[in-house]
Order: C-alpha cells, then structure tokens, then sequence
C-alpha cells in the first residue's frame, strides 16, 4: 500500500526573487530572471543570480559564512514557524534534515584558493569544515532549527535535492523520523561555469528548452525548502519516487531516454498513479540538445504526447544542486495554485520531440503532476506530487 | 527500524589491501594503491584515488552477490578534492578547466563511474553528514532495505584533502557493507539503533583525522563477529550486532 507524504510549508529564492511570494508570481506572470553573467568570465552567458543583496549572517555563524548559508538562511527564515511548530508537535530528534547541493560552499574555496596562489597563505577567515565541506550548511541549519534527528546532504550533481525528497518519505516510512525539512541551496561559481562551458554545453544567450532553436544551459542560483510530515495540512503530497542510474556515460543521458523512462516508471508505481493521471510534467528541460530529446523520449513512451510539459529553467537557470527541489516545489506551486507555467524560450518548438510542450501558461486544476532530475553519473529521479485529498 | 543481516564487508587504508590483511595487522608497504579491478582501463585511468578505493571496497563486500541490481549507498564527507584542486589549479593559472576533471570532480563521480562499470541501472545515491557521514550513509541503507528488501551496499570512502587545504592529515581510506533485509543462515545480524552509551571503536594510527574513520574499525568488528553496540561517530547513532549463533 503506497504511503504518501504532505508537504505542510516551503520557501523558495531565486533569480525570481528572494520570497517565495515574489518567485512565483514572477513564474505565474511568464517573466525571467536571467541576465548577463556578472562574473569575470572569458566567455558570454546568462545566468540566474538572485536579484537582491542577501543579509549578513548572525555574527555566531560568522566562520561559516558563504554566500550558500546566506541564501539558505534566507529561504530557511520564511519557513521558521512551520519547521518550530513540527518540532514542537514530533520532537526535535524526529524531525530530519535533508539537503541537496551540489557546489555546497565552493565560491569561497575559488577565492580562497586564488589568495593563495598569490600570498602563498589562505585568507584568516576561510575554514575548509565550515566553509567548503557539505556538511557546513546542515550544521548551522541544525544549529538554528534545534532539529536532531537524521542529518544528511545528498550530493548527487543535478538530482541532489530532488533525492532528498524521496529520502525523507523513506525514512518517514522507515520510522527514522516523523517529519523533515528538505531542499536545496547552490550558488552561481567560476567552477560550474567554466566547467559547463568547456563541455560546450553552456549557451551564450539565455537557455531555451526544447526549442528547435535551443543552444544549451543557462546556470542560476537559489535554495528551495520544504516541511515534509507523516501527517498534516497538506498544500500537496508527495506521493511517489523512481530514483535509476543510466549505467551510460558520466555527462551525456542514454539517447534513448530508458533511464529517465525507468524513474519516471517507478515513481509512477510507488505512487499508485495510472500514466494516464499524470496532468503536467515539470521536465528536468535544461535546454541541451542531448537532454531535452532523450528525456522527450521518456516522456512520449510512457506518458503520451498530449500531457503539457514544462521547463522552468527558462525562468531561474539551471539550478544545478538547487534545481530538483526548486522544481518539485514549482509542482506543488502548480497544484496548489491552479496553473501550469508557461514553457519559457520554448518557441519555436523542436518538432521532432513529439510532446506538448506548453507554450502559454493554462489554468488549470491538476491531479498529480510529475517533475524530472537528470544528473551527471547518469542519475535519474522522478517525483510525483498530488492534490491533498 | 529493520533488522539486517550482513553479507560482505570490503576494507582498503594503505598498507591493508584487504579487511584480512587490516585484521592481521602487519602492514604491505607495497600496497599504495588499490586494484579497483571493478573499473576498465577506460574509466580506470583518469579516475581519482577515492573513486578506486570505493571500486575496490565495493568490489570486495559484493563478492558473489548475485547480477547487478544492488541499490548502492556512497558516502563521502569531502568528495573528490583532489580533482577539485586540480581545476581550481588549471582556473587560476590559464582561465580553463579540463572537460573530463569537470565531470571527474562531482560528489558522485564514484557512483557514477561505478554503475556504468558494472552496469548497474539501479539506485545509486551519494551523500555526506561530516563527522556523522558513515551513521547517516546507514540510516539511508535501512530506509532502502524496508523499503525495497533485497540487499543494499554501503561504500564508504575519503581521500585527503591536498594543498593548500590538508590542515590535519589523515590517509586515505575505504570500508564497504553489504547489508540484506531477509536472514542470512550464519550472518551476524545487526540494527540501528540511537544510543549515547554505544562503545566507541578506537581508530588506528593515522585515520583519527578522517570524517569517516569509524568506518574501519566497524567492518573490522563484523569481520571478527564481535558482539555489541557499535557507536557510529558524532550523531548518537549506533550499530548493534548480535551474537552469532552456529545454527541458521
């Protein structure tokens, strides 16, 4: 009998905006966040910074200061009600946190390390545990939450918090905790850039997912959050999830899609739900030509060629670490509040794709809606979210 | 959370190419690098020190485990620094970065070149807890066991961290468990469970440093069928074993 999970509370900061109310009426109203890069870079590309000056951390987590925690700590303060009233109604030792990243705090570790190519000494204030290491922003997180229970950070390139939800339900259903906080922070950095740059798969103007005219990724920064309970005002459920590897090559996704086809199978399973039930796809959509086709396959196989799909990344970037949960939450945006967005830069569409991509966003009252994750490692995660009942 | 019964353990630190050679003691000063049989000439040359010992300590605690539909937990608190800083090297001397350390330098790489090596389509996760990274890689695997039955492997792993970051030293090391939610006729039986009174294993000489050192003397505890409650590092987290009874 599959189990499922509501999500009671999220937040979510982007290049949309630095509240979860500003994002997504932005992602409602079909605007992008993308802009030139404002990085030194040798090269042109656009990116999804978020818009606003972020706040200085507490002078407590001064030593663990990146520009990670600060758009962490920004997303995690919209949530604090909900994540103290879980405490209070679970116990702090059972409720997890799980989080997703994939450049964890690896902006300073550049700049540390260019200080020290030059002086021969790293700065006084970079500390390699509190600053580039994973587990620095879960410590400050459980520092500022009082959470206990399970602690971990997936870090599985562009799947990481997108697994984080499908952990939590395991472990919620594993009777390891009652409740976690889940999600995801990644910033924007030299080495995601020039790393995406020299695999040619950086596009020099601003991405455009499945578009015939599309000329790769666009990267973005942001951190998504979410409140997963055993039980609970639902705004959605988290009702199933399908996590396969491609077994193929570490960058490029099998060109037939059957690794993504076999996440998106198993999340469909777990959840209970008929293909046929499935009424949006927040694809995985990043705008490469190998990607948007092969994961076009998965998508026509299994689901059909009338289901409206989306990418989102028209509108934050590629969020690398940040994108699975930022997606999920925009599925459960999409459910909670009726409509399905507008597929950005998808015009005109690659007609050999053979799926409807949504050109216009539609109001729409769905029932369960699917969100992909293909990563690097050939890393595949599918989710599926629902109505509350 | 489930009971589970162990099938195999894998264990690789300089000198100790096997959990045998680390349980008898004395160390082969030849043994530098590990053999990562697992991973092709191909993928095998340009693959980083820890994805070879994650190879070869998979490898070894998936001995005879039949096809290769295991879902695979690896855990590691630094990932692959050594490829990182060979990037944030080429960056800061010519502007470039190198496609394949590009793809070589993700938290994942060993999962990733692992599951096409052994061509593995099923669960693979990659996930890092500091100090608390081999307690929360176990809560992950007993999720998985309630959730899917079957088996389940846990590869542990880190390498130094190299300059200008190796402030305190550790050597780099690996310990693997393959875990099976039904009994096993002989296997030692084990639990999570959370505990603040758990007897806390000593490291060796030269691993105390290591985010994952506890690693070591665990499998080596299962290796040797020790009974007890197993303290997992800083999360108040604790394998227990069971005795092991001669019977089935």
């Amino acid at each position: 009998m599959p189990t499922q999970v509501p999500v009671t509370a999220f937040a979510l900061c982007n290049a949309l905006g630095t509240t979860t109310s500003r994002v997504l009426e932005n992602l409602r109203a079909g605007n992008t966040g993308l802009a030139p890069a404002a990085l030194d870079l040798p090269f042109e590309t656009f990116c999804g910074a978020v818009p606003d000056s972020l706040d200085q951390v507490p002078a407590r987590h001064r030593a663990w200061d990146t520009r990670q925690l600060r758009i962490g700590l920004r997303v995690l303060e919209e949530l604090r009600p909900a994540v103290d009233a879980a405490a209070r109604r679970w116990g702090r030792d059972r409720v997890a946190i799980l989080l997703g990243t994939s450049t964890g705090g690896i902006a300073e570790t550049e700049a540390a390390y260019s200080a020290w190519r030059r002086s021969g000494e790293l700065p006084r204030e970079f500390d390699w545990d509190r600053k580039h290491s994973m587990a620095a922003l879960l410590e400050v997180f459980r520092f500022e939450t009082g959470l206990s229970g399970p602690a971990f950070v997936v870090s599985t390139a562009c799947s990481s918090s997108g697994k984080v939800f499908a952990s939590a339900h395991r472990l919620i259903d594993a009777g390891a905790c009652d409740a976690a906080l889940v999600g995801g922070v990644d910033t924007l950095c030299h080495t995601t850039l020039r790393g995406f740059h020299s695999l040619e798969v950086l596009a020099a103007k601003p991405c455009r997912p499945f578009s015939s005219e599309r000329r790769g990724i666009s990267i973005g920064e942001g951190g998504a959050l979410a409140l997963l309970e055993r039980e609970g005002d639902a705004r959605a459920a988290l009702l199933g999830e399908g996590e396969t590897s491609d077994a193929h090559h570490m960058t490029a996704p099998a060109p037939d899609g059957s690794g993504a086809r076999a996440a998106m199978l198993e999340a469909l399973e777990r959840a209970g739900v008929e293909p046929s039930q499935i009424d949006h796809v927040n694809a995985h959509g990043t705008g490469t030509l190998l990607n948007d086709a092969a994961e076009a396959k998965a998508i026509r196989s299994l689901l059909g060629a009338r289901v409206p799909v989306a990418s989102t990344k028209g509108y934050t970037g590629h969020l690398l670490g940040a994108a699975g949960a930022t997606e999920a939450l925009f599925s459960v945006a999409a459910l909670e509040q009726g409509f399905i967005p507008r597929s950005l830069g998808a015009s005109p569409v690659d007609p050999d794709l053979g799926i409807h991509v949504a050109l216009d966003r539609l109001e729409r009252r769905c029932r369960t809606v699917m969100t992909n994750s293909l990563a690097f490692g050939g890393n595949n995660l599918s989710l599926v979210f629902g109505a509350p009942r | 959370m489930i009971d589970a019964w162990v099938r195999g353990l894998g264990l690789w630190a300089p000198g100790f190419p096997s959990l045998a050679a680390w349980t008898a003691g004395t160390p082969d000063a030849s043994a530098t690098a590990p053999a990562a049989a697992l991973l092709p000439a191909r993928l095998g040359r340009r693959s980083s020190l820890l994805t070879r010992i994650a190879a070869e300590v998979l490898e070894q605690a998936a001995a005879g485990a039949p096809g290769n539909t295991t879902p695979a937990v690896f855990a590691t608190a630094f990932g692959e620094t050594q490829t990182l800083c060979a990037i944030l090297d080429s960056m800061f001397t010519d502007g470039t970065v190198s496609p394949a350390r590009f793809h070589h330098s993700v938290h994942n790489t060993a999962g990733g070149l692992l599951s096409i090596a052994t061509v593995n389509r099923a669960f693979s996760t990659t996930l890092s807890a500091g100090q608390s990274t081999v307690a929360m890689a176990l809560i992950e695997c007993f999720a998985l066991l309630q959730q899917r039955g079957d088996e389940v492997l846990a590869v542990i792993a880190e390498e130094s961290p190299p300059e200008p970051f190796a402030q305190d030293g550790f050597a780099p090391a690996g310990a693997a468990l393959r875990l099976s939610a039904t009994a096993i006729p002989f296997a030692q039986r084990v639990r999570l469970r959370r505990s603040d009174s758990a007897l806390l294993l000593e490291p060796r000489a030269g691993h105390r440093n290591n985010p994952i050192a506890i690693a070591l003397p665990l499998v080596e505890a299962l290796h040797l069928r020790r009974a007890g409650l197993f303290a997992l590092g800083a999360a108040g987290w604790a394998l227990e074993a069971d005795p092991v009874t001669r019977s089935a």
